[in-house]
């Protein structure tokens, strides 16, 4: 009971912070501005968080299943779902979408560093936990 | 063999013993943990600074950096942080200073900026230098070549249309950046610095003329476009051997009334105390930290063996040896030693690896992380010292526990 809550609000949390952190916390790269300082054009690293947003969204709706359901092989595969929506997290920045080019840029030094981080936790903790469910599922 | 078909060696029971004790486990895995990720992290931060020191003061090259009067914390901010910056004055000066008594070398540069959506999704500062005077870009460039950190980059001199660029500065697939609407060939792309010198396009002011021409054709304008013909941005200089750099300056100061003259030793005295005071932080408070992680963990280990008294008494009368329950308690402290120890580098790991860059732009020094058998060592280090605080914590409590007094020990509180 008390480890189906805890695992279930870690992803959430997790999730909330993979899909809401770039807005708030750790922000990606601003507009390249025209001269009259209107936006003229977004950077790479702009639709690679926006496309976050839905990664993070899926792993957290994932967590609140975790929060609600006990069968051992719907939480199997809601764990699968959670792993796979943790390496999307880090491909979007790193190989699907990518950044901006410059090393000390915003998205580079933070934004991506971060969702990197998140990723891995996600991927790393569902990964334990989908190994566990499949032994005991199986065995 | 027991009963249940296993032996029971000092390690399973260890196991056992750690296993069905959680929260005591855990509580000596943290201590552990906290005191691994400190030494890692801490250690990985005084290597990484002390090492991006080291690469500035080898790539300065110049003594004095003389710009026009007002811009002496624009250039600084082009050296150490590469801002892109532009400012402007009489080319004739660097002849001037070339002639001065003293000064042993003397070489003018020219900046510009490049334009925010192309090239490195930011503006970057183009820096042109004079390849008849220079002594700063191209030795770096020939060293580089020799440390064969250039890969298969051509030989020779850098031709008209060719750029070298910083570290970090993104060449396209086609080995081109581009400028101003224009691609040009990226004839090198210079080590890590740890400068400004890393966001840096440089090219010889034959190359820059081109491109100044090729980007008028666009519909591009410069300030440098109302500058006089042959104005500079900069003039490096290099003072003779047995000169002050200091009273070099101040004699270019006394000569020329309208410059602000940068000295090279003076930044980096003013880095290298910074440094020094972070890293004897860092130092000191990893040293603390392990005492007192010694400390608490001698405590938790005697309080637990005090009240698993009997069980190591019923130990005795089943046959064991005192050795092996010394034995058994090094085991049991050695097990949670290198399971907080592997978790605290791999989370120091994990935070610090992807912030590199972000740690380096907040701390305001240069930082070069070390290459991968300077971060073995610290990695190897930060474990021993961690890992050896369990034991070491443990033993004189496992020694006591083994010489206590079977009998009395299990007639104790009757």
């Amino acid at each position: 009971m008390k480890s189906r809550i805890a695992s279930g609000l870690t992803i959430l949390i997790l999730g909330l912070l993979i899909s809401l952190g770039p807005q708030f916390l750790f922000k990606p790269c601003g507009p390249v501005l025209a001269h009259d300082g209107a936006a003229a054009s977004w950077m790479k690293c702009h639709w690679s968080v926006r496309a976050e947003i839905g990664v993070g969204a899926l792993a957290a709706a994932l967590g609140i299943g975790l929060l609600a359901f006990r069968s051992r092989d719907t939480r199997l595969g809601l764990w699968a779902g959670v792993f796979l929506s943790g390496v999307l997290a880090l491909l979007i920045p790193h190989v699907l979408i990518g950044g901006c080019a410059m090393a000390t840029m915003p998205c580079q030094a933070l934004t991506f560093p971060a969702l990197t981080l998140l990723g891995i936790l996600v991927a790393l903790f569902s990964g334990g936990n989908l190994f566990f469910h499949f032994r005991r599922v199986r065995g | 063999m027991s009963q249940s078909g296993y032996s029971l060696s000092a390690g399973r029971l260890s196991w056992e013993n750690l296993r069905r004790r959680p929260f005591r486990t855990a509580c000596l895995v943290i201590v552990v943990f906290i005191l691994a990720f400190t030494l890692f992290g801490g250690s990985l931060l005084a290597a990484s600074l002390q090492k991006g020191l080291q690469s500035m003061a080898k790539r300065f090259g110049a003594d004095l950096m003389v710009v026009p009067a007002g811009y002496g914390e624009k250039a600084e901010g082009v050296l150490l942080r590469g801002e892109p910056s532009f400012f402007y004055f009489d080319g004739a000066l660097a002849a001037q200073l070339a002639e001065m008594e003293g000064v042993l070398q003397a070489s003018p540069q020219c900046f510009l900026t490049s334009l925010s959506t192309e090239c490195c999704d930011a503006p970057v500062q183009l820096i042109a230098f004079d390849p008849a005077t220079d002594f700063v870009i191209q030795p770096w460039i020939a060293e580089d070549r020799q440390n064969g950190r250039l890969g298969g980059r051509p030989e020779g001199g850098l031709g008209e249309g060719q750029l070298v660029v910083g570290s970090r500065i993104d060449i396209r697939s086609n080995g081109t950046v581009q400028l101003y609407n224009h691609e040009y060939p990226v004839a090198a792309q210079l080590s890590e610095t740890a400068t400004g010198f890393d966001t840096t396009i440089f090219m010889t002011r034959r190359t820059m003329d081109l491109l100044k021409e090729a980007a008028h054709r666009e519909g591009f304008g410069f300030i440098a476009d109302g500058e006089p013909e042959g104005s500079v941005s900069a003039v490096l200089v290099k003072a003779g051997g047995n000169v002050n750099p200091n009273s070099l300056a101040q004699a270019i100061k006394r000569n020329h009334q309208n410059v602000d003259v940068l000295v090279s030793q003076g930044i980096l005295a003013a880095i290298a105390e910074a440094l020094e005071g972070f890293v004897a932080y860092i130092n000191s408070f990893s040293i603390i930290l392990w005492i007192v992680a010694v400390v608490v963990l001698m405590a938790v280990v005697s309080g637990s063996l005090n009240e698993r008294k009997k069980e190591f008494a019923i130990l005795r009368i089943l046959g064991a040896p005192r050795k092996k329950l010394v034995r058994l308690v090094l085991t049991e402290s050695s097990l949670t030693g290198l399971a907080g120890s592997l978790a605290g580098l791999g989370a120091a790991a994990l935070l610090i690896f992807p912030f590199n860059t972000y740690l380096s732009l907040k701390i305001g020094l240069p930082y070069i992380r070390p290459g991968a058998g300077g971060l073995l060592v610290l990695g190897l280090v930060s474990l021993a010292l961690s890992f050896a605080a369990g034991p070491l914590a443990a033993i004189s409590s496992a020694v006591r526990i083994s010489r206590a007094e079977t009998y009395w020990t299990l007639r104790e509180g009757e």
